[in-house]
């Protein structure tokens, strides 16, 4: 009897080890496809200390790509918020770039396999909760897409949607 | 030399049960045993006694009855033999663990064997390009619009949103603490490979 009793306990600890070392278990519809950058820049012609103290002055490579489109061709710009978050394969990620904040969100899910430069994504723009933009994006590594977005503090807000590239496409 | 007779002779002989030989013998021994004589004397009148009392065609109530619970009195006063639990043997105790764990260990790889077949690693590298159709830019908030530039050879895409409400300026993000990740500055500028330009 307490033979039976010592297996049955043993098999029950197996079972809870076993249980506990099951990654290989997981759903294959979590599998990252990459990284998806999001990032809030405060754009002005005016005096970028509107954005505050803690707003942060952007590279000179970052400020030349954005002068380099007419439609982005602001006097100054500052960078008020960052996120990034996988790609998943089967399911939707959102990026909140200005938390605690919620009020711009980026929601998006992979539209196709990625190749590897170039990532399809089905991506919203939401603003306080609200779907705003919807797009199919076509990212690629140094090609970034800006959303000229609503008017603040004397400037516009540019959403950034970009590939994180120190994650490997197609890796787990 | 001992010539008193058994127990079971005598039994017979008191119940007039004993026949030929051993009658005349038996007759012989008892005719000087005046105790003995006086016993069967006795033991014939009550069978006189009894006879007249029950008629011989008549069959005791219940027989079967009585004969159960006789033998279930015996049945209960006789000893009983001591129960005794079989040992289990020893290599029971380690031989059905390990082949339970064996068995569970097994289980997991194949499980996971399958779960690899089933779902490969995704090698993008070959994977073939997706066809290049015309993007679409959709507002679903009415009075907002949104204007696509973007041409093959520039170095970025732009959305320009019209008609968007305006965020309060009583909005504060200062709460939102600013860590760019190492290379995010690459991507949005063009250029992987110089992320130190970065200046905050």
């Amino acid at each position: 009897m307490q033979a039976t009793r010592r297996t049955i306990s043993f098999i029950a600890l197996l079972w809870l080890i076993l249980s506990a070392m099951a990654p290989a278990q997981d759903d294959p519809g979590k599998a990252k496809l990459g990284q998806v950058c999001v990032t809030v820049y405060y754009a002005t012609d005016g005096d970028p200390a509107a954005a505050g103290a803690k707003a942060a002055k952007v590279s000179s490579l970052t400020e030349s790509l954005l002068r380099s489109q007419p439609q982005l061709d602001f006097k100054n710009y500052r960078a008020l918020g960052q996120d990034t978050q996988a790609l998943l394969r089967s399911y939707e990620s959102w990026a909140q770039p200005l938390k605690p904040s919620d009020e711009i969100l980026i929601r998006f899910e992979a539209r196709s396999l990625p190749t590897a430069k170039m990532m399809q994504l089905d991506l919203e723009l939401w603003l306080s909760r609200k779907k705003i933009l919807k797009t199919d994006a076509r990212l690629e590594g140094n090609r970034p897409l800006f959303i000229l977005g609503p008017e603040w503090r004397g400037g516009r807000l540019i959403v950034a949607v970009a590939l994180a590239q120190n994650e490997k496409a197609g890796s787990k | 030399m001992n010539t008193n007779p058994d127990e079971a002779t005598l039994a017979l002989w008191l119940d007039d049960e004993l026949t030929g030989k051993d009658l005349a013998s038996f007759e012989a021994w008892a005719s000087s045993q005046p105790e003995h004589m006086a016993a069967r004397e006795e033991t014939r009148r009550w069978r006189k006694l009894i006879a007249s009392a029950i008629p011989s065609s008549e069959e005791p109530p219940y027989p079967e009855f009585f004969n159960s619970r006789i033998a279930h009195g015996i049945r209960e006063q006789a000893p009983k033999p001591a129960l005794i639990e079989p040992q289990p043997a020893i290599w029971k105790s380690w031989f059905m663990p390990m082949a339970a764990c064996a068995g569970m260990v097994l289980t997991f790889w194949i499980g996971a064997k399958s779960q690899s077949q089933k779902f490969p690693v995704i090698n993008v590298a070959g994977a073939p390009k997706a066809i290049p159709v015309q993007q679409i830019v959709y507002t679903p908030e009415s009075g907002v619009n949104a204007e696509l530039f973007a041409s093959a050879h520039s170095s970025s895409m732009v959305i320009v949103l019209n008609g968007v409400a305006a965020i309060p300026d009583s909005m504060d993000f200062s709460a939102t603490t600013y860590i760019p990740q190492e290379r995010e500055f690459d991507s949005t500028a063009g250029n992987p490979s110089n992320p130190a330009e970065e200046t905050h």
